[in-house]
């Protein structure tokens, strides 16, 4: 089992100021150390953008950005944690390095033309937890293409889930290149709500590829803005792969593979779609509830780290009727064995 | 009054693309604070030390943590050019010209103080050498 090295990241009485600062000091061959390396933030805001490179890494050997427990944010808008919001322009994370690993972050309000959240260059991407919502429109809306995820090159595998997008200024999720016939997105148990697209020529959903195959499972994708795009949405050319039970606000869902529902009403869904108040935790009475597949092959948990149990919901969610477990349980997480498998060790 | 976190030893990766592209290497300047920032427990020797340079404004101190990249000719499907990155800095405070004894500052310090014309003179772009300012 690989040693975790964890540095805080804190403006006062940290390892480090900044997130640029760790990737820099402690960038190197993770595989002969035989360590993973986690950046954890705290309950702050987070200015910097910044380039993940120039470590040699493997599956259960990366860099990681996560946040501290007892930081994190409780799933919702307004619900505290650890925020990156970017004061220059560009993308937030450009991730090259493989294996590359983000959990519990919020991001927002970042700045400019095509630059994303997660800009992907690498295989191996785990996004995990994230709450990534309302990019600042550059005034142009024809060039206003701010996805969450989005693939860089071909050949590579990206995964992510439980994680929500809402409010940003194209894709949530997406593989925007033809050529990138071999890419692979792995999206699981995410929720989508009013991502815009301002090029319709070039991105079809919320959860969108022109090209590479597309595994879409357990997701929730609501009122997306543009009426020639789709909730879920690819081109011809791409796959839908092993995609299944999805929910959508249009008639895409079922498009993606069987068990999905179609024409379902954002708001009997999630607790708050108000501008600014947004919760999309499950409410009681969800069609969500009960209908996902089981992927705890995968990961186990939800979006506030609560173990998913019975049948699994779709979204990023996992209903917990009152008197429930609340909050990230987990050892499952501290210990660090995200995308590992489930299990005795 | 700036202060500039200055990697004080290279990184190393065994694909030389990887390495000149993504390995910060010493006297890269990765990070620009302005004066009185406090510093991190490991934003120190032996992987990093503190340039202060009283009267530098943190936007023109910024330009020497510019990404060194190359435009490609290409453009993306949203008709924006493709740049590729070269380097992770495009400029480095050059320590191989500093005197043994300011060296040994920086070594027993972990900091050091320029005025502006002196930085200037020391953060130079990598290629070139012309001064960042």
């Amino acid at each position: 089992m690989p040693i975790v090295i964890t540095k805080s990241i804190k403006a006062t009485a940290g390892d480090y100021t900044t997130i640029v600062a760790w990737e820099a000091g402690e960038q190197g061959d993770l595989v002969v150390a035989d360590q993973v390396r986690v950046g954890e933030l705290y309950n702050e805001t987070y200015a910097g953008i910044v380039t993940i490179d120039g470590s040699t890494t493997d599956a259960t050997r990366y860099m990681e950005i996560s946040v501290a427990a007892g930081n994190r944010h409780n799933g919702t808008s307004t619900g505290g944690g650890a925020v990156i919001d970017p004061t220059t322009t560009g993308h937030v994370f450009t991730v090259s390095d493989d294996f590359f690993h983000a959990t519990w972050l919020r991001i927002t309000d970042w700045i400019g033309d095509s630059s994303e959240a997660f800009r992907v260059n690498s295989t191996g991407l785990v996004v995990d937890k994230c709450i990534v919502h309302d990019t600042v429109p550059t005034g142009n809306p024809a060039t206003d293409n701010q996805d969450g995820v989005y693939v860089g090159v071909d050949g590579i595998t990206v995964n992510v889930r439980n994680s929500i997008f809402y409010n940003l200024q194209r894709a949530a999720v997406m593989i925007q290149i033809d050529t990138q016939t071999t890419a692979v997105l792995n999206i699981f148990n995410c929720t989508a709500y009013k991502c815009v697209s301002s090029n319709n020529t070039l991105t079809f959903g919320q959860f969108s590829a022109r090209a590479g195959t597309i595994n879409v499972r357990n997701c929730a994708a609501f009122d997306k803005v543009n009426s020639n795009m789709s909730d879920f949405g690819k081109h011809a050319a791409a796959s839908w792969g092993t995609s299944s039970n999805n929910i959508s606000s249009d008639t895409s869902a079922t498009t993606t593979g069987l068990n999905s529902l179609n024409s379902k009403v954002a708001t009997t869904q999630f607790v708050n779609v108000g501008a600014g108040i947004e919760d999309f935790h499950l409410k009681t009475g969800a069609d969500a509830i009960d209908v996902g597949v089981d992927l705890s092959g995968t990961f186990p948990d939800d979006i506030d780290g609560v173990n998913r149990s019975g049948t699994w919901d779709m979204g990023a969610d996992e209903f917990v009727a009152a008197g429930g477990p609340t909050g990230y349980p987990s050892a499952y997480y501290d210990n660090h064995l995200v995308g590992q498998p489930v299990g005795v060790m | 009054m700036a202060e500039l976190l200055i990697k004080a030893v290279d990184a190393i990766h065994v694909d030389p693309v990887k390495d000149q592209r993504g390995s910060y290497k010493r006297g890269d300047v990765v990070v620009v604070m302005p004066d009185g920032h406090v510093w991190g427990k490991e934003e120190r020797l032996p992987k990093f030390f503190i340039l202060k340079v009283p009267g530098l404004s943190v936007a023109i101190a910024n330009r020497v943590i510019e990404i060194e990249k190359i435009d490609t000719g290409l453009f993306d499907p949203d008709g924006n050019r493709i740049a590729r990155t070269v380097r992770r800095r495009k400029f480095t405070f050059d320590l191989d010209t500093l005197s043994q004894v300011l060296k040994d500052q920086i070594n027993k310090n972990g900091e050091i103080t320029f005025s502006i014309v002196k930085a200037g003179t020391l953060l130079l772009q990598k290629t070139t050498r012309e001064q960042a300012f």
